[in-house]
């Protein structure tokens, strides 16, 4: 409905309005009561930016910074008492003995990612990297946009800067925005969800009936549970804007063919390490300081990634796992040009990888140990018939369709097709096979919100 | 223009069938092929919307009535049925010959004395009487067999049919995620998937159990425990689900408990619909011979059946079977019931009074429904009701509370008729006709005597009916 009126409109500031209207309607079905939350984000943000760009054209720099930092406060503010104001009471309570009340508040759908998107406004603005945008619908516009607001990709003001105020709609950008919608929908609705029984059932079951062939199997749906649903959903995200007449960036680059850990994080969730990398790890100084204290700035940067995925220590003892790969990956080849055949460096990348999410998917420590024991086989190994029991045999050829889907061959297939005659008439029949077989995995498919939107 | 095309087609799909289903009128109120009531519309208001209610009752609404939704189900089942074949090719999953059977501690089957059949009156079980006893009840239609088979009938239930090999291979193949197909001797059913009998299992289990001893310490009830071992449940079918595990934690009951147990292949088959997960009329009177045992402590208050009525006309297929989405291979099973002299009842379901206990009639009168997957077992007996009461004049009678699941529709009328007055209670469809409903309490209000716990064993662990045990 919403694409049909955008369409109906000729202005773009009447295309922004329809824009914004349907985001807010999109976010307030989820979230009646937090939608007022997002909107005093985005006064915020404006207001702050206004402010900092008066005071920087008046040569004011102080009290531009000082806007900033009230921005920051005022950000990080909503997101601490919101996402982490429990998790710090807890803590308190289990270290002084006292028994503080907890705040028991809800998380608000997609903060974290409008929070970043804000802060990076702002941030840019007073680092005048682009224009204040004095047009309050046109940035609410921006910050609520329903494509990308719930679970990324972390789009940049930057990134769109322009096309808020001036874009281009085509029907070829249509169409290849329709394409990345259906193939994400798939990648989430048919691959993801499939895996994610899989996971859930193993993840599920007592650590002592976890045998070692289970544990790996189960381990694996993971690993590619939560790259189709993440990626599928920034698919989603991506195709949506760009029939909207939006360009974002890419959020996934086939992470798991990666070859070192530092490889697989420039091709995983690019938008949040890259807003890590452009607002917490080159301010700290990034890697041009002394070596002590750049292992210092790695370990703080992927402590706050892992907090920022969630409000449990699991998440941190995650990104403190990364940094520690990192720290050693860099110590290895600083200046040594040292490099590992790739027979050893992918297995061992991707194994890396594989128990990375096992400390994700574990919450507690109990749980990482458990798991653990389970992959080395310490609970014995599962019979057959367990995988009949548990009625995943059916699965088994998903996860030979995953491992297609994570790698670029399928892009590649259809851009050697697309030189083809008749090559476009495969494609639309291939992508209607996967928007049919898509609606009949949702109609049979409970509830399966995607992974991201808790963070 | 090709891109045009295809992007206009995707918009105008998408908006059909995301509209399409909001604005249709007539939306049915139940889908036969999965067995449930399906969303409607919730009003929308101010406050439906602030606590999500009107939302996901969108959401619920859309996917229920979904254009087409009994073939996209079909569809979805059938590739997850070809998938597994494909699968299952050449591949021998599971192969359970020679795993042993563990044995019931508690008691062997009983064997039920015939008579106490006169100075009754004979009912069809749905509280109105007949004329005489011991006359086919049936007309035309179904075929009566004759009453001598009663007594082959009752040999049977102690020895099995001999015919029917006992060490025969049970083989399973996976059909669906929540099905599986059973093969033994070339004879199938099928069978859900089933819980694992791990830890939380054990735990959840226990702390049921827990609870009926708890009940026994506070009060001064005379209780006992009937559990029924499902064919999902049995090691036969899945050899990690060893009743082995789990007999253990039953056995901390402080109250006499029995069991159906499933012990070899034929027990399977005998005593189970293949195309339902409920019991047949051979598995719900073993059952109901030993809940009379343990209730009573002898045979002889076992009441013996007039006569077998089998429904031939009607091609039972089961709840299984359209779990399956109307697609598994498998042939129907033939809907079977026992009829008993039994007393007549006033009979009362959620408070209100009731003529009778489900329709037999109907299947009598050759009236039932007869689509491909009708839930004959509860349109037969009764449907899952949170609390129905039945009332003899036999005053002199305990009173008795059965907590029970849908396994006890078939046997509710022949219970009562031991009692002066029987409530039947399912505590999870309690749950939401009496939000505080407590046993000891209810116990109390009610001037009952006597308590029956009667589960599948199922309704002990995660995700069970005793997890609203208050």
């Amino acid at each position: 409905v919403i694409i049909v009126a955008y369409y109906l409109v000729r202005s773009l500031s009447a295309k922004n309005l329809i824009l914004f209207i349907g985001s807010i309607i999109f976010y307030a079905w989820g979230e009646p009561v937090y939608v007022v939350l997002m909107i005093l984000s985005i006064f915020n943000d404006y207001f702050h930016a206004r402010g900092i760009a008066w005071f920087q054209s008046h040569d004011k720099q102080n009290v531009a910074k000082g806007l900033l930092i009230s921005s920051i406060v005022v950000n990080l503010g909503l997101l601490s008492v919101f996402k982490y104001g429990d998790f710090f009471l807890v803590n308190l309570n289990r270290l002084t003995g006292m028994s503080y009340d907890l705040l028991n508040l809800a998380l608000p759908v997609g903060i974290s990612f409008y929070t970043f998107q804000t802060m990076s406004y702002t941030i840019d603005v007073y680092r005048q990297k682009v224009q204040v945008q004095r047009n309050f619908l046109t940035l609410a516009t921006y910050v609520a946009m329903f494509p990308q607001l719930i679970a990324g990709p972390i789009v940049r003001y930057a990134t769109i800067e322009q096309e808020l105020s001036q874009r281009q709609i085509s029907w070829p950008d249509m169409y290849e925005g329709v394409k990345r919608f259906i193939i994400g929908l798939g990648k989430k609705v048919i691959i993801a969800n499939q895996m994610a029984i899989i996971a859930d059932a193993v993840f599920g079951m007592g650590y002592e009936t976890r045998g070692v062939s289970l544990a790996w199997a189960g381990l694996i749906a993971y690993a590619f549970q939560i790259y189709f649903d993440f990626s599928g959903y920034s698919d989603m995200a991506i195709g949506l804007g760009r029939i909207f007449g939006f360009h974002f960036l890419e959020n996934f680059d086939y992470p798991y063919i990666s070859r070192s850990i530092t490889e697989f994080w420039r091709r995983w969730h690019i938008s949040l390490s890259t807003w890590f990398r452009d607002y917490v790890y080159i301010p700290l100084g990034g890697n041009r300081v002394r070596q002590q204290r750049w292992f210092f700035n790695i370990f703080l940067v992927w402590a706050l990634t892992g907090l920022w995925h969630g409000a449990a220590w699991n998440f941190v003892i995650w990104g403190l796992y990364y940094a520690t790969l990192l720290v050693i990956e860099k110590l290895w080849s600083i200046g040594k040009g040292r490099k590992v055949p790739v027979a050893i460096s992918y297995p061992l990348t991707m194994l890396l990888v594989l128990f990375g999410w096992v400390l994700f998917r574990s919450e507690t420590l109990f749980g990482i140990i458990t798991y653990s024991l389970s992959l080395v086989g310490y609970f014995g190994n599962n019979p057959l018939v367990q995988w009949t029991q548990m009625n995943l045999i059916y699965l088994l050829p998903f996860y030979g369709i995953a491992i297609i889907g994570s790698t670029p061959l399928p892009n590649l297939i259809i851009e050697e097709q697309s030189r083809l005659k008749y090559s476009r008439i495969f494609v639309d029949l291939f992508l209607a096979a996967v928007f049919i077989i898509s609606m009949m995995f949702l109609i049979n498919s409970s509830f399966n919100p995607f992974i991201y939107y808790r963070f | 223009l090709r891109n045009r095309l295809f992007v206009i087609l995707f918009v105008t799909v998408a908006l059909i069938l995301g509209i399409f289903v909001l604005v249709i009128k007539e939306k049915p109120a139940t889908s036969i092929l999965e067995n449930r009531s399906l969303a409607q519309l919730t009003p929308f208001s101010a406050a439906s919307w602030l606590d999500g209610t009107f939302q996901s009752s969108v959401e619920n609404t859309m996917a229920d009535h979904f254009i087409g939704r009994d073939h996209w189900v079909r569809q979805y089942n059938m590739m997850q049925i070809s998938l597994n074949t494909f699968m299952n090719k050449g591949m021998n999953w599971l192969s359970l010959a020679n795993v042993s059977s563990p044995s019931n501690p508690n008691t062997q089957d009983a064997n039920p004395t015939v008579g106490n059949q006169t100075g009754e009156s004979t009912t069809d079980g749905t509280g109105n009487s007949s004329e005489s006893e011991n006359q086919p009840t049936g007309t035309s239609s179904p075929e009566n067999k004759p009453s001598d088979d009663i007594m082959t009938f009752l040999q049977d239930l102690d020895d099995p049919k001999e015919a029917f090999n006992q060490s025969a291979q049970v083989n399973i193949s996976p059909l669906t995620n929540q099905l599986n197909l059973l093969q033994i001797d070339n004879q199938k059913m099928l069978v859900k998937t089933s819980k694992i009998f791990d830890q939380k299992a054990l735990d959840t289990t226990s702390q049921s159990i827990q609870f009926i001893n708890q009940l026994k310490l506070d009060t001064s009830f005379d209780i006992s425990a009937f559990f029924v071992q499902t064919p999902q449940e049995s090691h036969l079918v899945y050899p990690t689900n060893n009743i082995n595990s789990i007999l253990p934690v039953i056995d901390q009951l402080d109250v006499p408990y029995d069991y159906l147990a499933i012990n070899r292949p034929s027990d399977l088959l005998d005593n189970y619909y293949r195309t339902d997960h409920h019991w047949n009329h051979i598995g719900s009177y073993k059952g109901y011979r030993q809940i009379i045992k343990l209730l009573f402590g002898d045979e002889e208050a076992i009441k013996v059946p007039n006569q077998i009525v089998y429904f031939n006309s009607l091609e039972f297929y089961g709840s299984l079977f359209r779990l399956s989405g109307n697609a598994a291979d498998i042939k129907p099973d033939i809907l079977t019931y026992l009829e008993f002299s039994l007393p007549n009842y006033q009979i009362e379901i959620d408070g209100a009074s009731e003529a009778q206990y489900g329709n037999l009639q109907d299947y009598l009168d050759d009236d039932a429904p007869n689509a491909i997957g009708f839930d004959h077992y509860n349109n037969l007996y009764e449907n899952r009701q949170a609390l129905i009461t039945f009332e003899t004049e036999n005053s002199d009678a305990d009173t008795l509370l059965v907590i029970c699941d849908s396994m006890s529709n078939a046997i509710k009328p022949l219970i009562a008729s031991h009692f002066h007055r029987t409530h039947f209670v399912d505590l999870e469809l309690m749950k939401k006709l009496d939000p505080h409903f407590e046993v000891e309490e209810y116990m109390e209000d009610e001037d009952l005597d006597r308590v029956l716990f009667f589960l599948s064993f199922d309704n002990l662990m995660p995700g069970g009916s005793m997890q609203y045990a208050k």
